[in-house]
């Protein structure tokens, strides 16, 4: 390690963050011709350390013989304030090399609030922030992830995007950049190589144009780049790369355990979820294979918690007799383990039971919405009984805390749909009484804000002004206030700005970056977050950020993600929103009928299931 | 003897800005990955027989640190030291160890004492054996030492038992453990070195035998 830094380490927070040297950490001599790759996160350590893509990704390059992949987080604000009085770079964890050595610096874009991170990762690393502004020989600045489904206010600054799954796209990536390293290709030709590959999405060869009201109206593809971006997805699961050994992080990091992914996508088909729609279709991962993984990992971590992660992995065709299988072949070992989400039914709640014989602490059931007829516009397939039914079930099994999820500010929502929520809670508190002995049970109700999502059924809607969502919290606390039920609402102005971003345009750039010279970065941390240093920012530039988030968009107009597909179409997205403000339901395609939504007929792909018992 | 097993392990370089957590969840996934049958305690979260000396503080490496195993079955010192060296990451060496007789007070309750090297990373004004000749004179050593409740000014000279100058570096003798403990680089900042300026390493940890003088904490075991 450069010296400099480590007379740094011993004046900062959690020097740790920056040291490496943890286990299964892959350490590789840069040989002149591999291509070096490092995965950017733009956040704390802490929190990029419990990124599975990451560590797939991470995996999956090293692999190879002629590539090299590390890691780099963002430093804490002590740290970066240390680095740059020394005048040091941000350098990767692994070799200790600046960001601008590398070939390639590949972002996950994870959540909205990470974006001015990301530019504070470039400033740091020595990375001009803008495509144009790169040079030859400088870094090839790429990203993925989930918003990278919009990635359209990052377009200045990124000069390409991976849209959909990267196990597969990122050999092909890694292939055109070796290739143009070797034939010393000029920056234009490596980026249009790249844009042929199906999947990635070059924004510089796109040109966007707006109407006289500032309204978005198209992009307009330039240098023979595809008018449509579609998504990669890996048609089978079960053979996809996956990694045997994690880097076992020294520090408490956020998900510090072992993690399978028992199965990818979702068709239960909630209209307000951005994940649902992106991940499809449904393809689960066989007990066999990912028994093995389990193994295989445990081994190499000596990790005492197991998680099966998914969007819903009470879903999983053969989730009962994993479940069984592992409870009996680790709980000798002191390894234990958890679920990452839960349905709202009692087979859950058995599920649940079966894992946490001892430490019940808390369950959690989402119903997101107070009433049936909300719940019906979302289409969230959970009905108050089920509710109950796995409440009760609970309490009776010896959980004394359940916790509640709920948005508000929903599309078609009024007072009695808050009301529901209050009724809800109530009830599931009055089940507690009923069913408790000794301990005093408590319901914590957790009440996000709706942000609408590109790519989703509500994707046209507007979301409710900070004043509204002010009004209902408050709502919500004055009749919530009672013993045994705490209320956590999110912070409006945060929802405010993920709306903003999560359907903004490239018009954004300028105020991103401005935000950054001001001071911003962070933002999804409370204490960091400076709301009137971005109004500052969209005042200078001019932007309106109200145009973004509450308006509501009319049916004909062009959305600035449009050139990407996840393969559902916007008709059925469209579809879906009428049979939405229809107060319909959508069944799931998994148990009936298929609903339409294209994703199988336009990937050439189709559900996966392992066919064990089916629990709808 | 017990199923009991005390072993003393080295913190190094890579690993020094690890705090005592890190180091026990460290400690906890490598006995996991090395299999070996380590005890568990009963409860609503069962949690692995170890015990550990004082802390070490972040960014301090050492030659000495201990903890005890409580294993489910016998198993020789020489096997869990094998064991556990083959799955540690680097910066981290099991270098002896001894068997537990039965009902052996715990590290926490026995070691009293420290020693520490520090090493100066640039060339000192001061010279050394005038310096610790000075340390040793003086009636009252006055530091500020930070704490969890704020800053507390605070006469450290009771804790210094030993001090001695050798090349070039500092060997420091000072109490360690619950009721006092001498912070090695409080020290060194009465020689005005900032903190990043030194390296710290702890050498040994003491404990008291029957007729006062200072041995490790493998000896005592090893004695009975």
């Amino acid at each position: 390690m450069d010296e400099r830094l480590l007379q740094i380490l011993p004046e900062v927070s959690k020097p740790a963050r920056y040291t490496n040297n943890e286990l299964h950490a892959v350490h590789k001599d840069w040989e002149p011709l591999a291509v070096r790759m490092v995965l950017a996160f733009p956040d704390l350590y802490e929190i990029g350390m419990g990124n599975l893509g990451l560590k797939i990704i991470y995996h999956i390059i090293n692999e190879r013989v002629d590539a090299v992949a590390e890691r780099v987080y963002l430093p804490w604000i002590d740290m970066q304030d240390k680095l740059r009085a020394a005048k040091l770079p941000l350098t990767s964890l692994e070799s200790g090399q600046a960001l601008s050595k590398f070939d390639v610096v590949g972002f996950t874009l994870q959540y909205e609030m990470s974006y001015s991170n990301l530019i504070k990762m470039l400033d740091l690393g020595g990375i001009a922030r803008k495509t144009m502004d790169r040079r030859e020989g400088d870094p090839l600045v790429i990203a993925g992830g989930p918003c990278g489904f919009n990635p359209e206010p990052l377009a200045d600054f990124l000069d390409c995007v991976v849209i959909g799954e990267g196990e597969e796209i990122i050999h092909e990536v890694l292939d055109v950049v070796k290739k143009c390293k070797l034939q010393q290709c000029a920056r234009h030709d490596l980026l249009a190589q790249l844009a042929l590959i199906p999947g990635i999405y070059v924004p510089s060869f796109y040109e966007a144009t707006y109407d006289k009201k500032g309204h978005f109206t198209s992009l307009e593809p330039m240098n023979n780049a595809p008018r449509v971006i579609t998504k990669r997805v890996v048609a089978d699961l079960d053979t996809a790369e996956y990694p045997e050994k994690f880097v076992v992080p020294y520090l408490d990091v956020v998900h510090d355990r072992v993690m399978v992914e028992v199965l990818r996508g979702c068709t239960r088909g909630c209209r307000f979820c951005q994940a649902g729609m992106l991940y499809r279709p449904v393809r689960e991962r066989s007990v066999e294979t990912l028994k093995k993984q389990i193994a295989s990992l445990v081994k190499h971590t000596g990790y005492g918690e197991v998680s099966l992660s998914s969007l819903s992995t009470g879903d999983h065709t053969c989730v009962g007799n994993l479940v069984s299988e592992l409870v009996a072949d680790y709980e000798g070992q002191g390894i234990g383990l958890s679920l990452s989400s839960l349905r709202v039914d009692s087979f859950s709640v058995k599920l649940a039971e079966e894992i946490q014989k001892f430490r019940k602490t808390g369950l959690t059931f989402a119903p997101e919405a107070g009433t049936q007829r909300l719940r019906n516009v979302i289409n969230k397939n959970v009905r108050e009984e089920d509710l109950y039914q796995a409440v009760t079930g609970a309490f009776k099994a010896g959980w004394h805390q359940v916790k509640l999820y709920f948005m508000i500010g929903l599309p078609t929502e009024t007072t009695d749909d808050l009301d529901g929520i209050v009724t809800l809670a109530q009830n599931v508190l009055k089940i507690g009484k009923e069913n408790r002995g000794a301990k005093r049970p408590s319901v914590a109700v957790s009440v996000a804000s709706f942000v609408p999502k590109s790519h989703t059924p509500f994707q046209w809607e507007g979301q409710d002004s900070q004043e509204q969502l002010l009004e209902k919290q408050a709502y919500l606390r004055k009749k919530l206030a009672r013993p045994g039920i705490t209320l956590q609402c999110h912070d409006v102005k945060t929802s405010f700005l993920e709306g903003v971003f999560a359907r903004g345009d490239r018009r954004l750039a300028e105020v991103l970056a401005r935000a950054v010279d001001l001071g911003c970065q962070f933002d999804g941390w409370s204490e960091c977050f400076r709301y009137d240093l971005w109004m500052q920012a969209f005042a200078e530039c001019q932007v309106n950020p109200d145009v973004y988030v509450t308006r509501k968009r009319t049916s004909e107009e062009s959305f600035p993600w449009d050139h990407i597909t996840s393969g559902v179409t916007r008709v059925f997205l469209a579809k879906e929103r009428n049979t939405a403000l229809a107060q319909e339901r959508t069944e799931d395609c998994r148990f009936h009928g298929c609903s339409g939504c294209a994703v199988c007929t336009t990937l050439s792909v189709e559900n996966r299931l392992q066919r064990g018992e089916q629990h709808e | 003897m017990s199923n009991g097993v005390r072993l003393r392990f080295s913190k190094g370089d890579p690993v020094r800005f690890l705090s005592h957590l890190d180091v026990l969840r460290t400690i906890e996934r490598a006995i996991r990955r090395s299999k070996l049958p380590i005890a568990y305690s009963e409860g609503f979260h069962p949690k692995q027989k170890i015990a550990f000396a004082h802390a070490l503080p972040v960014g301090v490496t050492s030659k000495a640190e201990y903890m005890d195993l409580q294993m489910n079955k016998s198993v020789s010192g020489i096997e869990v030291q094998e064991a556990l060296n083959t799955v540690l990451p680097p910066g981290f060496r099991i270098s002896d160890s001894a068997m537990l007789p039965e009902r052996t007070a715990s590290l926490m309750s026995i070691v009293k004492a420290a020693t520490y090297r520090l090493a100066f990373l640039k060339t000192v004004s001061f010279n050394g054996e005038e310096v610790v000749k000075q340390l040793l004179a003086a009636e009252q050593l006055m530091v500020d030492r930070q704490t969890k409740k704020g800053i507390r000014r605070l006469d450290i000279r009771p804790m210094v038992y030993v001090l001695q100058w050798s090349d070039n570096c500092l060997y420091v003798q000072g109490a360690c453990g619950s009721e006092q403990n001498l912070r090695p680089t409080e020290i060194s900042s009465l020689l005005t070195v900032a903190a990043s300026d030194v390296l710290v390493e702890r050498i040994e940890l003491l404990v008291p035998d029957v007729n006062g003088k200072w041995v490790t904490p493998l000896d005592v075991v090893k004695e009975l």
